[in-house]
């Protein structure tokens, strides 16, 4: 029943799956974690369904009590995990007694952590998912984030499988604050001048504070786009780089908007995509563009050693 | 008689397949919408996005072949004929309350345009629109064309929340946000009728190509449809 009761909130924390599908033709963003592989090896440690809610945490995460025996597990960020002040491993599932305070502290690399339960989170249902998505108070705990005081239920989780083998050969990202990410050619990459396309791959990029779930924003030497390069609206998806008329790239989140009106001058590859939600204001970013093919091979090879992407 | 609509199908990243019309000018305003149900009622596994010009698809490129889905969507392309350029049936009436409570930015529209309360209502409600487009958040619908005579462009500082029902305004074009959701255009009033209902299978009431007018309510009449 209320098995979790949340003394403090963390900066950002909401319950998130892998998000809604298939609505996004009528204006639904997928929402759901935006470091979904992080979420999806949560809980594969705990051998649940890797759709199972979870909770993201952003730079600080939330202290609360357990009401009930669980077994945890912490995956994601550089976050400090305690259990009644003792600090304990990521990617290890323990067990947290009835009684016991479970404390997230703050991210030295990477952005969001995603802490799985044994039980199942309740949270509310919307088209199919109960990810957070909190511009429009949808899903989670009443569509907002967890604030300190709240209640959040659990219901018996009998699902079991055996992902041993995943586990063992997944490789954590390599956390910094300084990140290569992995991208193709947009649809609309021509509209870039042709000393932009060259730079790309040199410019050094700041992530802005004002980034959030629906986009990064990127500080840099602005990029010249073509006066003209007003197109009609497009549709977008998470990855997706538009590019404004002030030259400043917006790599966009889970919760992006279905469809825009900038250029889309670049894709995030899903070889990197995952990594958009541990990127965090003040980090450094370059661009590598990468070869359709590069990307597929890349996304490929990664389902080799870490077989539950292919689910995600 | 069967008319055919060439296609042409880009590859815009390792998963995402953008359809694109060989003919750029064609009388089908709703090519695209339509065409994008069709693919998600017959493909259980692709997420498809209709834009003004084009459509894309997102599939899983480690569980879905990609050249078997272009085969699938060529072949689809070819199946749709003129009788599949019908409009969705019937038109809906909105009514739309214009009271400063809900017409957050009607000062910002009466000072732009230089017209009085009575002229900026009629020049909204005294015409049809069509719903042009769905899309940036959950159900926003845009509908055009708006009279020239209120045209402004979208706000500098785009609102965080509106609430659901709100009615706005930007260049040629009104739109109605049947959740609530984050907004950065004129807000000219609100409706009481919900146009999202969950417990339908298909909960989102308004769709591309479906003819719609608004009809200007008072408050009290606002309230009381607000309880039924």
């Amino acid at each position: 029943m209320k098995d979790i009761e949340f003394i403090s909130s963390g900066v950002l924390t909401t319950i998130q799956d892998l998000g809604r599908r298939r609505w996004r033709n009528m204006g639904v963003p997928l929402s759901g974690a935006a470091d979904p592989e992080s979420a999806a090896l949560a809980n594969a440690l705990l051998g649940k369904n890797i759709n199972s809610p979870v909770l993201e945490s952003t730079f600080i995460g939330p202290k609360f009590k357990l009401h009930s025996s669980q077994d945890i597990t912490l995956v994601g960020a550089f976050m400090e995990l305690k259990i009644d002040g003792i600090s304990v491993p990521h990617k290890t599932v323990i067990t947290a007694d009835s009684g016991s305070i479970v404390e997230i502290g703050r991210a030295t690399h990477g952005c969001r952590s995603y802490l799985a339960f044994r039980d199942n989170i309740i949270g509310a249902n919307f088209l199919g998912s109960v990810s957070t998505y909190l511009p429009s108070k949808l899903g989670g705990l009443k569509g907002r984030m967890i604030q300190k005081g709240d209640f959040i239920s659990l219901e018996k989780n009998d699902y079991k499988e055996d992902y041993q083998e995943a586990i063992e050969t997944s490789q954590q990202a390599n956390y910094s604050h300084s990140w290569l990410i992995r991208v193709t050619e947009g649809p609309e990459y021509d509209l870039l001048s042709t000393s932009s396309k060259d730079e790309i791959e040199n410019n050094q990029y700041l992530v802005d504070k004002d980034s959030d779930r629906m986009g990064v924003r990127l500080n840099g030497s602005p990029l010249k786009i073509d006066e003209h390069g007003d197109m009609i609206s497009s549709p977008m998806f998470p990855g997706t780089i538009q590019c404004p008329a002030n030259g400043q790239p917006i790599l966009l989140g889970p919760d992006a908007q279905t469809l825009g009106g900038y250029p889309r001058i670049l894709q995030v590859s899903k070889i990197d995509r995952t990594l958009i939600g541990q990127l965090r204001p003040g980090d450094q970013l370059r661009f590598k563009k990468i070869s359709l093919q590069e990307a597929e091979e890349l996304w490929r090879d990664k389902a080799i050693s870490f077989p539950i992407i292919s689910h995600i | 008689m069967a008319r055919q609509f060439p296609i042409v199908i880009e590859e815009i990243s390792e998963d995402l397949l953008q359809v694109k019309l060989k003919e750029k000018e064609i009388d089908y305003p709703y090519f695209f919408w339509q065409f994008s149900q069709h693919i998600l009622k017959s493909q259980n596994n692709l997420e498809v996005v209709p834009g003004e010009d084009s459509l894309v698809i997102q599939f899983n490129p480690l569980l879905q072949d990609r050249e078997d889905i272009k085969e699938a969507i060529y072949k689809q392309s070819k199946s749709i004929d003129a009788s599949f350029n019908n409009k969705l049936e019937g038109s809906i009436t909105v009514p739309v309350c214009y009271d400063d409570e809900f017409a957050l930015d009607m000062k910002h529209i009466l000072n732009h345009t230089g017209l009085s309360r009575s002229e900026v209502i009629g020049e909204h409600c005294q015409r049809d629109y069509e719903v042009k487009m769905i899309g940036f958040t959950p159900g926003f619908a845009y509908l055009g064309e708006l009279s020239e005579k209120i045209k402004l462009p979208r706000l500098t500082n785009p609102r965080p929340l509106v609430p659901k029902g709100s009615i706005g305004i930007a260049n040629n074009r009104t739109g109605i946000y049947p959740i609530q959701g984050p907004a950065g255009w004129s807000i000219i009033g609100r409706t009481p009728i919900n146009l999202f209902d969950i417990k339908r299978n298909d909960p989102f009431l308004i769709l591309p190509s479906m003819e719609l007018n608004f009809e200007q309510i008072t408050k009290s009449e606002f309230n009381a449809m607000l309880r039924d």
